[in-house]
């Protein structure tokens, strides 16, 4: 896969599998997902529902629990192996050298805490600071992401901001210990369309001035088109498409994103049939064999059924498709 | 068994006429009453007094029938509220909703059961609109059976219709609704809404809570029952993208008020009022490619204390000293064109 590795990735994801096992059978949530992460790069994990996702950037941070589990591949974080740290190691880095923003900023915070205190929390985990000393701290991050009045808002309950200002918050959290990677899930899509562009334009502030690097798990591909520098698609547990944003959304080679784009209104002619894809996502429980879009692609052939491989189409470009549309 | 479709008045001769769906001045407020303890302090002489929001404040629209109007805004606009007003799940507390000149508005005496018929709503979550305990079958036959639109012995055969109207096979009719997909339990509330033979159609949100892949399907079944029962359509969505390929007219909406109206071609060719453009501009698109954003500052402010004045003038760009005095009438800058603002087109 890695045939021409980038300069010093901060994040390498290699082959890596995560398995849940239930009693119906084992799930293969994530399936075969190799990718990398240089530094200040904003990469754009993109999929459907069920698509694997969220527990990629789950099993990035470790937080894979029973039945779920990691069953293969490599995850190193600067150098450094993921997959094999105990329990308390990877507390040491969970919101030190990487951490999350949620969806839903509500149930990431603690109702009952002043907004001072949690920011306190998340700095005395992993150094030795006094209250104050973290009060001072978390301010100056509360004025980074744009809240106002940030003195007084460090004494105020979740309850009383809003949903943008608890986004917001949770931001300045994920950030107060200058980690090495930011893992982002859907962080925008409970939120109205003026305050996403608030953020959205936010975060690449951060990310150029922080040299931070930025996963964004998402379903929105215009989120994408906006705010990342790559993007990885993915299908059924795998990452079927994976390149510079410009050339994956500008011409698409894997016909399931070419379906996603033309699914979406916006650019079709108003009124007309949207081009649509039939059926729905296969089970998990029950693949198909081969290509997994393979039921609901109009290239599929019979050579689909066989095993495929990520192909390299271009510098950092890779296509698991036999067809790979629009070559040159 | 689907009379009411045959029955309707021929297009051409309606279009001249009045249109379909007329909402005229209408307003919502809900009120939170005073503890007993603030009712007290009051009597007492002290500031405490019932709290009052005005969701949706004189609203005004027309809609041709066999077309679509998109009400598009962000939340805590009003418009939802405006959706059930239309559908006569609640009441206006001033204004009418007429639908063929007749007054549709919950609670207003006089309505003919039969008359309400006519008026649908799909609904945006469809696991929390269809009954978990009910089967397909008596989810989309229960209200035609009840007014008498059915025999009872022919409901298996109307399901069946029905469910293959809307992209469902016919073996699911014994199914529950959780023994389906996001996709199909909405294809099933439409079915439900369809099953009465409504001219009016209000969709809150449909496709929101949808995958991108199925919701094309889902948009693209709306526009074929759109054109093959006549439909008109109240269709509203905070995603722009669906508005411009589904309606033919928009409205936008900001904390109750109507700020801007317009065909759907005009609007997005030429957005007239600041906020609408904002709008436009912050949606994020494919095309555009990665950019900065130059978003609009602040937040929507709190419906129970909205800003003096015109509402959006704490975050626009091009305010003015007048906009916080005065709040700008729904005015006709050019033809067929109406904006809520004293310098519409300005930017």
């Amino acid at each position: 896969m890695n045939a021409m590795p980038p300069p010093q990735p901060v994040l390498e994801v290699e082959r890596l599998s995560t398995v849940f096992d239930l009693r119906a059978g084992t799930v293969q949530s994530v399936n075969d997902v190799s990718f990398s992460l240089k530094r200040g790069e904003i990469l754009g994990i993109v999929g459907e529902s069920g698509s694997g996702k969220s527990v990629t950037g789950l099993s990035v941070l470790g937080l894979i629990e029973p039945p779920g589990r990691i069953a293969a591949g490599s995850i190193r974080l600067e150098g450094r192996e993921l997959t094999t740290l105990g329990d308390a190691e990877k507390r040491k880095l969970r919101g030190n050298a990487i951490s999350m923003i949620f969806q839903d900023p509500m149930t990431t915070l603690n109702p009952v805490l002043s907004i001072g205190r949690q920011f306190f929390e998340v700095i005395n985990a992993h150094r030795k600071v006094s209250y104050a000393a973290a009060l001072d701290e978390a301010e100056a991050a509360l004025v980074q992401v744009g809240i106002p009045a940030a003195r007084e808002r460090l004494s105020s309950y979740p309850h009383e901001l809003s949903g943008g200002m608890r986004q917001r918050v949770c931001i300045a959290m994920s950030l107060i210990n200058k980690p090495a990677v930011v893992i982002a899930d859907e962080p925008t899509t409970a939120l109205d369309v003026t305050i996403q562009a608030q953020i959205l334009n936010m975060m690449q502030n951060l990310v150029r001035d922080s040299d931070v690097s930025l996963i964004w798990v998402t379903h929105d591909l215009s989120v994408v088109a906006g705010l990342c520098d790559r993007v990885a698609v993915m299908y059924a547990g795998r990452i079927v498409e994976t390149g510079p944003v410009e050339e994956v959304l500008g011409n698409p080679r894997h016909p399931y994103t070419r379906g996603l784009l033309d699914s979406i209104p916006g650019d079709a002619e108003p009124g007309r049939r949207l081009q649509q894809v039939p059926g729905t996502q296969p089970s998990p429980l029950d693949l198909p064999q081969g290509c997994s879009f393979r039921p609901r692609c109009s290239q599929a052939r019979d050579e689909c059924k066989n095993e495929l491989t990520s192909d390299q189409v271009g510098p950092d470009y890779f296509v698991r498709c036999l067809f790979k549309l629009g070559g040159d | 068994m689907l009379a009411e479709i045959d029955s309707l008045p021929d297009e051409s001769a309606v279009e001249s006429a009045s249109p379909h769906v007329v909402i005229r001045n209408a307003s919502r407020n809900f009120v939170q009453k005073m503890s007993p303890v603030e009712a007290l302090l009051a009597r007492a002489g002290m500031n405490y007094s019932d709290r009052v929001v005005q969701a949706v404040s004189d609203v005004s629209l027309e809609i041709p029938r066999g077309t679509a109007l998109g009400l598009v805004g962000e939340s805590g606009c009003g418009k939802s509220t405006l959706g059930r007003m239309a559908a006569g799940l609640l009441s206006a507390t001033h204004g009418e909703v007429l639908v063929d000149g007749e007054r549709m508005d919950a609670g207003h005496a006089g309505m003919a059961t039969r008359d309400m018929l006519r008026v649908q709503m799909v609904f945006q979550n469809p696991m929390a609109s269809l009954n978990p305990r009910q089967k397909v079958v008596d989810i989309v036959t229960e209200a035609a059976v009840y007014h008498g639109l059915i025999r009872r012995r022919e409901r298996l055969e109307f399901a069946a219709e029905l469910l293959r109207e809307v992209g469902l096979p016919p073996d699911v009719l014994n199914r529950l609704p959780h023994q389906f997909s996001g996709g199909q339990r909405q294809r099933i509330g439409i079915a439900r809404a369809l099953s009465v033979s409504p001219e009016f159609l209000i969709c809150d949100e449909p496709v929101a809570a949808l995958d991108v892949l199925i919701q094309a399907q889902i948009i693209n079944l709306l526009l074929e029952l759109k054109e093959r029962r006549k439909l008109t359509l109240l269709f509203i969505s905070h995603d722009l993208g669906v508005v411009r390929h589904i309606c033919d007219e928009v409205v936008v909406m900001y904390l109750g008020r109507i700020v801007e109206q317009a065909s759907t071609a005009d609007l997005f060719a030429r957005p007239a009022h600041p906020y609408t453009q904002a709008l436009f501009r912050e949606i994020p698109r494919i095309r555009s490619g990665r950019r900065a954003y130059e978003p609009i500052s602040g937040e929507i402010p709190s419906p129970m204390s909205p800003p003096t004045g015109c509402h959006f003038h704490p975050r626009c760009p091009c305010v003015m000293e007048r906009c916080s005095r005065e709040a700008p009438p729904e005015a006709e800058f050019e033809k067929g064109r109406v904006a809520r603002c004293w310098l519409p087109l300005s930017i």
